[in-house]
């Protein structure tokens, strides 16, 4: 078993990394000779299925691996590996490779960081200074003797990350969630402004039922009797397990290029409409025109405006903090298209830009829908 | 059918800065006037905040009462003083204050400052009124925001509509308490009246506010030192006291050359190293009033002294530091009445935007807000006194 390669866009795999760990700790990537797998399935809460072309992440000319199963499977806790990934920064050279210590599996990273000294410094090693202290181990140590001018010193950078190796067996049970054919696929706008918009309406719900007094209303409020979202949400225990009640959104969309965000409370409802988004059509090459005719989302589409705006709605219900996590994706900018299958799941399909020789990086996400 | 009310602001900064100020409370009561919209909140019965959205901050603001017959002479009143009497012949109804100050914060206002209030510890005159100069105020241009209130027992809907998004919240109004009333301010026993920039007061309760009193005095005499004086007290900590006094050394002009005065004030109130702990001597002057009438009536002595709760007082810090001048007035009764002069400035809007109706001038419009304050009785001060003590 081998595995070993040259990092080439640290940058994106740190955002990368980075997005993922806000959905879980336990992450189990599958180095196979094409790409890289991350999948995170937490307890509760939005499950990731990422498939990494090699090329977008590492340097496809000196990516090396050698198994006999023809995939490494490794669990590693995502964020510590985010974390050494961001002194990788910036940096020109970095590798990463599979190893063992005392038997002990781990993932090194190497990492050639390069400074700009002002001289006589009696020691060289800053080795910490990125905070990672215990994981240091300069490999080369640097050369600190010698002249003390003013000059470009380089410092070898090497983390441990320590994980476990999965056996084939082990992994064999796990396969992506398979869910009905959506009713509406829809590009999403802007990541950074949904998830403000998101944001605040998740904190509107929940500072309404914080600050709650009930001395301060009138007893003879209007509404106030109705059933409150927080109390819906306690009604769905067994589906939320332990979701802390946070507030749900509901998102819909149609296949008229309309996506709504809503919330609603005892005191207040809110939504957010946008329009004019874009329904992409399904490849051509995946299935026969006549099969997709019978598509729930081509349907749809091919509703008229006469059956009423309100028509071709599919609709979920998603956990505010869980989609805010979800979210966070959009510092890779990508483009998002998302899949509604109404009253049950929102699947999000996240392609990454700045793709080679056509290969697609994709994130699919796989939301549940809560029911009312 | 066409709406009760409606009103188009084209910057819900503006609405934002004024409503922040009394956002102390969770709930407000909204009374629709021909004027502009009256917003108050109250805590307690001691308490009492008010803030007034004059029409001039819509550019369309239409308001059709089915029951307008009766004349009034509110108009003259209401924007002068947030006067009107609550119980008044147009529609009042309780809404939610945080959640239209959440919902307002939508328009992208408030992104690049503070992501929660800190009303309370802003110590400097930061504020939301110190835009930024990295404010995009190119996206504030094709952005709008609608208020409408369509009929009796409607929710009041905020729409607010910026590139590509529409974002409709409808508030839950609820039927205002029968018995809440104004905090009654006789104005025709006034008895202190002092104007001044807001900041000092601002600054000088921010002073206080250090050394975590639970009692605010306040002393104003027209004729012998200290002119004008706040204590804390109550606290875990000695008493302290900001005096504004007469400066005899320096040229009493009574409020001319604000930009130096300001200077100096600040380094009296800071530069000491003392200044922190314990009293602070405040040298320059009711030269920082612009107003100083104290005339309380024979029977009180030539002194005013009155004892407000501390926390209380600092609910109003967030007005003080977006506020441009603040009118202090007590009647004879002992109420208290804080009055804010705040000038919406209209400098992160680029220069030759189309002004809209709302805008006077170069300045922006001005707005007040109100604060109006239960003194403490004798007995309440003692009792909070002991408390402090025991813990």
């Amino acid at each position: 078993m081998r595995f070993r390669t040259q990092l080439r866009d640290s940058r994106t795999f740190s955002k990368l990394t980075a997005s993922l760990s806000s959905l879980g700790k336990v992450c189990w990537m599958r180095l196979e000779y094409e790409v890289i797998r991350f999948t995170i399935i937490p307890d509760q809460g939005t499950q990731v299925w990422a498939s990494i072309p090699v090329g977008t992440i590492f340097d496809d000319t000196t990516y090396e691996l050698e198994s006999n199963s023809d995939a490494i499977n490794i669990e590693v806790n995502i964020s510590v590996l985010n974390r050494a990934l961001r002194s990788a920064w910036g940096s020109t050279h970095s590798q990463l490779r599979l190893t063992k210590k005392d038997k002990t599996p781990l993932l090194a990273l190497t990492v050639l960081a390069s400074e700009w000294t002002e001289g006589n410094m009696a020691l060289a090693t800053n080795n910490d200074e990125d905070g990672f202290g215990d994981d240091t181990n300069p490999e080369p140590p640097a050369d600190t003797t010698g002249d003390r001018g003013p000059r470009e010193r380089q410092t070898w950078i090497t983390q441990e990350i320590p994980i476990k190796i999965l056996h084939e067996s082990a992994v064999e049970g796990l396969h992506e969630p398979h869910c009905p054919d959506p009713e509406v696929h829809i590009i999403l706008p802007n990541l950074a402004q949904l998830k403000s918009i998101s944001d605040r309406f998740t904190k509107l719900a929940s500072t309404d039922s914080k600050s709650r007094q009930p001395g301060v209303m009138a007893p003879e409020a209007p509404g106030m009797h109705s059933v409150s979202f927080s109390g819906s949400a306690a009604n769905t225990a067994a589906t939320a397990l332990s979701t802390n009640s946070s507030p749900k959104l509901e998102l819909s969309a149609n296949m008229h290029g309309s996506l709504r965000l809503a919330i609603a409370t005892d005191e207040l409802r809110i939504a957010s409409v946008w329009s004019d988004l874009v329904n992409p059509p399904l490849d051509p090459a995946q299935m026969t025109q006549e099969q997709m005719s019978q598509l729930p989302s081509e349907l749809n589409r091919r509703r008229e405006a006469s059956e009423g705006f309100e028509s071709g709605w599919a609709k979920v219900r998603i956990d505010g903090k869980d989609w805010s996590r979800v979210l966070s994706i959009g510092r890779l900018s990508p483009k998002v298209v998302a899949c509604f299958v109404n009253e049950m799941a929102l699947v999000l399909y996240v392609y990454l830009p700045g793709n080679r020789d056509g290969e697609e990086s994709c994130l699919t996400y796989y939301i549940n829908s809560f029911t009312t | 059918m066409e709406p009760l009310f409606a009103g188009v602001s084209n910057n819900a900064h503006h609405l934002y800065t004024l409503l922040s100020c009394i956002g102390f409370a969770h709930k407000a009561t909204v009374q629709i006037t021909p004027d502009g919209l009256r917003f108050s909140v109250e805590e307690g019965r001691v308490i009492q905040g008010l803030a007034f959205l004059d029409k001039s901050l819509f550019t369309s603001y239409t308001f059709n009462p089915s029951t307008n017959s009766e004349p009034n002479n509110q108009n003259g009143t209401s924007q002068d003083d947030n006067e009107s009497s609550q119980n008044g012949p147009y529609p009042h109804f309780v809404v939610s204050l945080s959640a239209i100050l959440e919902t307002l914060k939508i328009f992208g206002i408030n992104e690049l400052s503070e992501s929660n209030r800190p009303r309370d510890t802003s110590i400097t005159q930061t504020g939301i009124a110190s835009s930024s100069a990295f404010n995009a105020p190119a996206l504030l241009m094709d952005r709008s925001c609608t208020l409408q209130y369509a009929q009796h027992g409607a929710p009041l809907s905020i729409t607010i509509t910026e590139a590509g998004v529409k974002t409709t919240c409808e508030l839950v109004t609820y039927e205002p308490d029968e018995n809440e009333a104004d905090i009654p301010l006789q104005r025709d026993a006034i008895i202190m009246k002092i104007i001044m920039r807001s900041v000092w007061l601002h600054n000088a309760i921010a002073e206080l506010d250090s050394s975590t009193p639970t009692i605010l005095k306040l002393s104003a005499c027209a004729k012998q030192e200290p002119y004008f004086a706040l204590s804390g007290a109550g606290g875990p900590f000695s008493e302290s006291t900001v005096e504004f006094s007469v400066d005899q050394n320096n040229e009493i002009a009574g409020g001319a050359g604000h930009g130096t005065t300001q200077s100096q004030m600040h380094k009296v109130l800071f530069d000491d190293g003392s200044s922190r702990a314990r009293a602070t001597r405040a040298k320059l002057a009711p030269t920082v009033t612009e107003t100083f009438l104290v005339s309380p009536p024979s029977s009180m002595g030539e002194r005013i002294q009155q004892s407000y709760r501390f926390a209380l007082i600092r609910k109003a810090a967030r007005a003080m530091s977006v506020a441009n001048k603040v009118s202090i007035r007590g009647d004879r009764q002992g109420v208290l009445s804080l009055q804010f002069m705040v000038e919406l400035d209209d400098h992160n809007v680029p220069v030759g935007r189309p002004v809209g109706a709302g805008v006077k001038g170069p300045n922006g419009p001005v707005c007040f807000v109100d604060f109006r304050f239960v003194p403490l009785l004798d007995e309440e001060e003692a009792e909070m006194v002991m408390d402090a003590q025991v813990e």
